[in-house]
């Protein structure tokens, strides 16, 4: 029998990262349009960000709605060592990176005091707030945005070719892809996967759930940094309307249609909702409308997204092949 | 003055808010001693233990494992440095993961990974769990859930065990099997703090008793002089008590600390 | 006299996130959830006015009666519809299904109405000048409304069968349930207010806001601030929060520039959320969460 925790099934097979790895990147060798590999690294990015987020949603199952400011911090941190200080792509992406993993920590602070509905107001808060301070005027450009950001540059070779940029991104989500399946494999994602069943049985255990809160926030901010960070010298310029709430919800719309917990799922959550947003008519309000109501209607029917049609699927199949043992007496308590 | 394998309760006092749960209570149990903790309904027993396991803070007094003040300590790194581990009353399994995953948690929070992973196979088949290391726990029977628990217990290489009602809701049989590996235990060098209502699982583990009342030690001694105290039959069968059900134990919430 | 003006607009402010701030209450209240989309109500609310004037209804009062009326309806079709269904999920998914409806009234309404705000005629343009201040008639229609809602809950919340029957079924949902309490109806009326105070809200600030636009998720952040800043167990801290708040924030504009207001308030509100989480009237530890 699967265990239902995704995160202690991630670490298992190898086979999922491969046939993204290979999908995402065989994708550039297709002769896509450049309209394509533009629509690809879009959605390369919101997925970076979407993989992040889900490692704290349904990896710890700690609720935050303000991944949009995490990407922002990536975006203007890097950006703004490259024009201002003049400083190379890598190691510019690196500190905006640790500068978001560091406000990561102190959001990681406020899940230990914070829960549930609670939590989420408060990271909704913080990413609106980063949002705020952006469109102050000042070095960063405030409302008008910043630029020209230069194109990066690797190894000396400089990412001019659409193809390459696209390149650049697939290749940091397989690499996100493959650092979150090892996180969750290792002993983290079965400690997170405790934390998010019963917290208290968790600390009972031996968990140190406040290490772990405040690492998966900071690990979770840092990727969403990475996303940002790597996005906005490929777009020369960027403002502050790309960080908005309403990313934030975006990102978090994802990572719920994928299921919660499942980087897969987050992937294919965000090709999903980009592509909408991007291809039907009415600049994503059609597309927003409808995806707000699959949402409630999921959280309704199937509430760990669309990961549980597989999970359906399985039981299904598990019910004509055998009988589970004990299913009988499973004792549920009345709470509230 | 150290004590390897000791566990002392040392005047423990905790309030919330104007109800006084546990008022001034002290015990010891010596390294492999079955030490029960029996009272009524809403004696403050289980609140007692969750101070000891560090899910909640006293108001007052101290708890020392081997002769250590860890009062302050929080509930991993008792786990980690003192190896006190503890159940709970209605059990707390992770519902979304497999038996052997559950065991795991427990086991890497106290040992290397390659042990661990050897230590939980070694008690799954002891226990007799190893046909159902795959299945969740939430899909578990309710006994088959309580012996994981125990299985949680025994996989992270304890060296105090607290138990909170463990024999609740288990059949006779299951019961003298629960009898047999608490003496196991107890033969190993374990020290165990059992909460208990069943009385003749307590006569037939426990070497001494502390009974609890309103909060109060009202007697101590082995179970045979305990039972025959006459506070301790008043408390039991004594008119004054209008209380049905355990209510003055909340769970511990995670905003406690 | 700058200060005195924007004690006037902060007074008026400040009422407005009382309306959604009531609407947070009356749902934690009886849920236990925090609405995301409570702030969009407000927007659909103002939306749902602009209809009915372009119908060429022209007695704003009557506007404002009929869409308070619709916003009562749709908050018992919204209880029906996104948060029993989702409730029994967990939390992550009524949150998820409140952030959902919050994408629907939010885009739902651009394709409507257009993703502009849209102007929106008062009640009354009237200027009252006592000596120096000059406090409008829409202000002043704007705090009766306010004070009205405010007297009304009390004697309903305090005084009623009906208000007891809320409380019951808030406190302790299955001991309601057992001395014969209609759990369901509590629910119902808890949820009609929530939405319709919301949207009548929006009738009332359009005005001042336009109708429409993209204020939605700002009100549901400004209006839990009010309502976390007076504690968001009790019915009147939640009011007076939000006066407090709004009066805050127009004053703060008197000092410094107004495009870091928010950024402050916001960051007000982590800080309300991590010191004082119940509020400056809250009851102390409510209940277990």
């Amino acid at each position: 029998m699967p265990d239902k925790a995704f995160a202690l099934r991630a670490g298992r097979h190898l086979a999922p990262t491969v046939v993204a790895a290979v999908i995402l990147l065989g994708y550039a060798f297709t002769n896509p349009s450049v309209t394509d590999l533009a629509l690809g690294v879009n959605i390369g990015v919101a997925a970076i960000a979407a993989v992040g987020l889900t490692l704290t949603i349904g990896g710890a199952g700690q609720l935050a709605l303000g991944q949009a400011g995490f990407m922002a911090i990536g975006a203007y941190g890097t950006s703004y060592l490259m024009l201002d200080r003049e400083m190379a792509f890598l190691p510019a992406l690196v500190l905006g990176v640790v500068l978001a993993l560091v406000v990561g920590v102190l959001v990681g602070y406020i899940a230990l005091r914070l829960h549930g509905h609670y939590l989420a107001m408060a990271t909704l808060a913080v990413g609106t707030a980063i949002h705020a301070f952006l469109m102050l005027p000042g070095p960063l450009g405030g409302a008008n945005g910043y630029a020209p950001i230069p194109f990066p540059e690797i190894f000396g070779h400089k990412l001019l070719d659409p193809r390459d940029q696209y390149l650049l991104v697939a290749v940091t989500l397989v690499l996100v892809l493959l650092g979150s399946r090892w996180l969750l494999a290792a002993r983290m994602g079965r400690e997170l996967a405790a934390l998010r069943d019963d917290e208290v049985a968790a600390r009972a255990v031996g968990v140190n759930i406040t290490a772990r809160k405040v690492q998966i926030f900071a690990i979770s901010a840092a990727i969403g940094a990475l996303a940002g960070g790597v996005n906005a010298p490929l777009q020369t310029a960027i403002d502050p309307s790309l960080f908005s709430t309403a990313i934030s919800i975006q990102l978090f719309v994802m990572v719920i249609l994928g299921g919660l917990g499942n980087i897969y799922g987050a992937v294919f959550g965000a090709a999903l909702v980009t592509w909408l947003i991007a291809e039907v008519p009415g600049s994503g309000s059609w597309a927003l409308t409808v995806l707000g109501v699959v949402v409630v209607v999921f959280m309704a029917v199937l509430p760990d997204g669309l990961s549980g049609l597989t999970r359906i699927a399985r039981a299904l199949l598990a019910r004509f092949t055998r009988l589970r043992p004990g299913s009988g007496a499973t004792i549920t308590e009345v709470s509230k | 003055m150290r004590t390897p394998g000791t566990a002392e309760a040392r005047d423990i006092t905790r309030r919330f808010g104007g109800l006084t749960a546990v008022a001034g209570v002290s015990f010891t149990a010596a390294k492999g001693e079955i030490h029960g903790i029996i009272g009524p309904n809403g004696a403050g027993k289980t609140t007692l233990l969750n101070v000891l396991s560090g899910l909640q803070r006293p108001s007052s007094g101290a708890v020392l494992i081997g002769g250590e003040d860890v009062t302050r300590w929080p509930s991993h790194r008792l786990v980690k440095r003192a190896r006190l581990v503890r159940t709970f009353q209605t059990v707390r399994l992770f519902g979304s993961m497999s038996v052997r995953e559950n065991l795991l948690v427990a086991a890497r929070t106290t040992t290397a990974p390659a042990q661990a992973r050897e230590r939980v196979e070694e008690v799954l088949g002891r226990l007799d769990l190893a046909g159902l290391a795959g299945e969740p726990g939430a899909a578990l029977s309710y006994g088959l859930q309580r012996r994981v628990e125990l299985a949680r217990v025994l996989v992270a290489d304890p060296a105090v065990v607290l138990l909170d009602e463990p024999a609740a809701g288990l059949s006779p049989q299951e019961r003298g099997d629960l009898a047999d590996m608490l003496r196991e235990m107890r033969d190993s060098g374990v020290t165990v703090i059992l909460v208990e209502h069943h009385m003749d699982l307590v006569h037939a583990v426990c070497q001494n008793c502390t009974v609890l009342d309103f909060g109060k030690v009202i007697a101590r001694g082995t179970p045979d002089e305990v039972t025959q105290d006459p506070a301790v039959l008043e408390a039991y069968l004594g008119g004054r008590h209008h209380r049905t059900a355990d209510v003055a134990a909340p769970v511990p919430t995670s905003e406690e600390d | 006299m700058r200060i005195i003006d924007l004690l006037v607009s902060g007074l008026t402010l400040g009422a407005i996130y009382a309306l959604v701030a009531l609407g947070f209450h009356l749902v934690y209240r009886m849920t236990g959830v925090l609405d995301f989309a409570q702030g969009d109500k407000v927007i659909i609310g103002g939306l749902l006015g602009l209809t009915l004037v372009r119908q060429g209804l022209d007695t704003i009062l009557l506007v404002a009666l009929l869409v308070l009326i619709a916003g009562l309806l749709l908050g018992i079709a919204y209880d029906a519809l996104v948060i029993l269904p989702t409730q029994n999920n967990g939390h992550i998914a009524t949150i998820a299904a409140t952030v959902g409806i919050m994408l629907v009234f939010a885009n739902g309404g651009h394709l409507v109405w257009g993703p502009d705000g849209k102007p929106f005629p008062p009640v009354h343009r009237g200027v009252l000048e006592i000596g120096e201040m000059r406090i409008g008639y829409q202000d002043l229609l704007i705090w009766t409304v306010v004070i009205a809602v405010a007297i009304g809950l009390s004697l309903l919340l305090g005084r009623s069968r009906t208000g007891r029957g809320m409380v019951a079924a808030a406190t302790d949902q299955l001991a309601a349930q057992a001395v014969g309490i209609n759990v369901s109806r509590m629910r119902a009326i808890a949820f009609a207010l929530a939405f319709g105070l919301a949207a009548l809200a929006g009738v009332l600030v359009a005005p001042i806001t336009l109708a429409g636009g993209t204020l939605g998720t700002a009100l549901t952040l400004k209006g839990f601030t009010g309502a976390v800043l007076g504690g968001l167990a009790s019915t009147r801290g939640v009011i007076v929060g939000a006066v407090l708040l709004g009066v805050f924030e127009s004053e703060l504009a008197a000092v410094i520039s107004n495009s870091y207001v928010d950024p402050i308030v916001l960051i007000a509100l982590i800080i309300v959320l991590l010191v004082m989480p119940n509020g400056l009237f809250g009851l102390r530890r409510q209940r277990l969460a």
